[in-house]
């Protein structure tokens, strides 16, 4: 019997090791409590399961949902299992989320609840960097086999593209992986004025692995070119002293300033005065500085690593650099291209397109979506073999009206165009199918009655940069999508006639 | 708590602005581009790192036919950064290279996916590698009027045939065509180039020959 269909009264159980009050809590709670905060608006019962740091309340309550802090950082496992084992009948749903070391809540639940299994990135590498022998060992094993066997073929829900790559190369698991971005507040600054000279605003730990030694080595070449050129270093980190020395024997004192932490206020007014913005780090689970300065319209440069490139569209709102020697060059022809005032202003109209597309409801909606999905999965398995492939409907908002989207599944995403009140034919929407490829698309829309003609619909295989972004989730929940779409045909034959 | 449907996503304050309506991704190259007389079908999976390779070495043979060519890359479900690899390169690409996919597990059937989609006179699949004297022989022969050419060279293999003929058994290697009606009047042949005691020797035998 379906135990999780995404409505009021259910209850969720979300698994992770810390919650925001926690000393290291970081970008993975931000992720919780934000999903967590729009489910309970949604009328569900959300409980945190997490560890309790010191002097730390054995329960609480953050933003609606309540939170059980039980153990330590290792301990937390066992008594989030023996917690689960005497709860089990109460819960509707739980997203058990893998920071390195699962909760393995299937063996206390058994296939009786659905269970999302949430990876924010692979953490195979860091094992060995923060463990030794052979504590390293048993949590790469952990992860990866002891992941693999406990699973199964649950539904994995995974941030970025990147991400969903590691997941299927380190950890082989098997089952289907769908990416759900983190979302961000947006950024607001009034009156912000872009900066006279090319400034370069960068904001992030001064940590080795974000190579800012990268940047101030670019730095003295872009200067050749871009005499006038000047970069500003918000963030604090272990790397500070290095990197003051570095800026004083390259010599770019005068045009480096490392701010250290600043406020919210004044670091988004200096982030808004920037021309671009830059990201060397050699891995990330998703560029955040970068699609905030994005949601300002900064542009951005970064390395392709994993995250960053995800977070950046190349040369529409940024420029992703192949290898660190190609940064000075691609440095210098992004300033000389945005000197050019309306270039710049086109930069940063698609800067915040592509920023303001990252939303915590579309998080939020996403994370229902997938629990609906493996509840359905549990109850009636899919017979389709698990496949990564995805593709991309875009039709007309005239056939969209066809499509009942409540008919579609909880994994297949939509997304449209605001309606141009200029000329509102023009509007589209866009479906994602995910494990379609472009036959099974075909034939489905033709099911709908969706006329697949290559002059009206297009439909391609999705690219990693096409699975992010997305606004709504199609399936159960998306029954207005289809009066709204028809709304705005309505609008857009009406000035026809 | 959802998206709501009538508000613009465009942070407050700002100029409105269109989002990035077609441009979320490149559209697959060559779709819907003139036919060609000879498709290679590649059938890729996670295979981000060796892509630009392997068609550069299937592209650089064809280029050396003077006929028009091109790639069908029909990807099986890769989780990496392949398909934007092939874009990569079907963007500086003199041959034309299509993307599709295939939801279907296993590589022959992604092969045959590639073949059902073909729009080629003849088609080819197998382990594309830099084949040049090998491609135009069987082109030849092709032309000539053999259905299917069965290519063993540089320790690969590679099948060309008749896309219409192809399609009865696509992706199954060397074709084994048995002695029924339905296989009547094709005309197969196996053509290699082997180094025997240092010299290379043209292996061209006709292996099969059923009149109709």
């Amino acid at each position: 019997m379906r135990r999780y269909r995404g409505g009021a009264g259910e209850h969720v159980v979300w698994l992770n090791f810390k919650d925001r009050t926690h000393p290291l809590g970081g970008g993975a709670e931000e992720y919780m409590h934000q999903v967590t905060e729009r489910m309970v608006q949604a009328g569900q019962r959300v409980t945190i399961v997490t560890s309790r740091s010191r002097r730390a309340a054995r329960r609480d309550e953050i933003n609606g949902a309540t939170v059980r802090r039980m153990g330590n950082a290792y301990t937390v496992y066992l008594f989030a299992l023996i917690w689960l084992l005497r709860h089990r009948r109460n819960i509707d749903a739980i997203v058990d989320t893998c920071n390195g070391i699962p909760f393995f809540s299937p063996l206390a639940v058994g296939t009786k609840v659905p269970v999302v299994v949430l990876i924010h990135h692979v953490h195979q590498v860091m094992f060995a960097q923060h463990f030794g022998f052979p504590m390293a060992q048993i949590g790469r094993w952990i992860e990866k086999v002891g992941n693999r066997i406990v699973y199964g073929q649950r539904t994995i829900a995974v941030v970025s593209p990147s991400s969903r790559t590691e997941v299927r190369r380190l950890l082989g698991l098997i089952g289907p992986v769908y990416v759900s971005a983190n979302g961000q507040e947006p950024l607001i600054v009034k009156h912000a004025e872009r900066s006279p000279a090319p400034r370069i605003v960068c904001v992030g730990r001064l940590a080795p692995h974000k190579r800012w030694d990268l940047l101030l080595r670019a730095l003295t070449r872009v200067a050749e070119l871009v005499p006038d050129v000047e970069l500003h270093l918000v963030g604090d980190g272990p790397c500070r002293p290095e990197l003051v020395d570095l800026v004083e024997e390259l010599g770019l004192g005068d045009r480096v300033v490392l701010h250290g932490r600043l406020d919210n206020g004044p670091r988004n007014r200096l982030l808004a005065s920037g021309w671009l913005t830059v990201c060397t780090s050699e891995v990330e689970g998703w560029g955040l500085a970068v699609t905030e300065a994005m949601s300002l319209g900064v542009p951005a440069v970064v390395l392709a690593s994993p995250g960053l490139r995800d977070s950046v569209r190349n040369r529409q709102t940024g420029w992703i650099v192949a290898r660190p020697q190609h940064l000075a060059g691609q440095l210098t022809s992004a300033l000389i291209e945005l000197e050019d005032r309306e270039a710049a202003a086109a930069w940063a109209r698609r800067c915040r397109a592509w920023a303001g597309r990252f939303t915590w409801d579309a998080t939020a909606d996403r994370i229902m979506g997938l629990l609906s999905v493996e509840d359905a999965r549990r109850v009636s398995a899919d017979n389709r073999a698990v496949c990564d492939l995805a593709t991309v409907a875009d039709i007309p908002v005239r056939l969209a009206t066809r499509i009942d989207f409540a008919r579609l599944r909880d994994v297949d995403q939509v997304d449209w165009d605001q309606p141009d009140p200029a000329d509102p034919a023009s509007m589209r929407v866009r479906v994602l199918l995910s494990g379609y490829d472009e036959r099974d698309a075909t034939a489905l829309l033709h099911r709908l009655g969706v006329d697949t003609d290559p002059a009206v619909t297009h439909l391609w295989v999705a690219r990693p940069a096409d699975l992010l972004g997305w606004k709504r989730v199609a399936g159960s929940r998306a029954g207005d999508l289809r009066p709204y779409f028809a709304q705005c045909a309505a609008v857009s034959t009406g000035r026809r006639g | 708590m959802r998206h709501p449907l009538m508000e613009e996503t465009e942070i407050r304050g700002t100029a409105v602005t269109r989002p990035l309506l077609g441009a979320r991704t490149v559209r697959p190259p060559g779709r819907g581009g003139t036919p060609v007389d000879l498709e290679l079908v590649m059938a890729v999976r996670d295979e981000e790192d060796k892509i630009e390779q392997r068609l550069t070495e299937a592209t650089s043979g064809l280029l050396t036919l003077g006929m028009p060519t091109g790639v069908a890359v029909v990807d099986g479900g890769s989780s990496d950064r392949t398909i934007e690899a092939v874009d990569d390169f079907a963007a500086g690409s003199l041959v034309p290279v299509r993307v599709l996919g295939c939801s279907i597990p296993g590589r022959e059937a992604a092969v045959r996916r590639g073949i059902e989609t073909s729009r080629a006179r003849w088609v080819g699949y197998g382990e594309t590698g830099a084949f040049t004297v090998e491609l135009d022989h069987a082109v030849r022969l092709l032309a000539e009027g053999k259905h299917i050419v069965c290519l063993g060279a540089a320790g690969h293999r590679v099948t060309l045939a008749h896309t219409a003929i192809a399609q009865m058994f696509a992706g199954t290697g060397v074709p084994q065509l048995q002695d029924i009606p339905q296989h009547a009047g094709i005309r197969m042949t196996a053509h290699g180039r082997s180094r025997i005691a240092g010299k290379l020797e043209d292996t061209t035998v006709v292996l099969t020959r059923i009149e109709s």
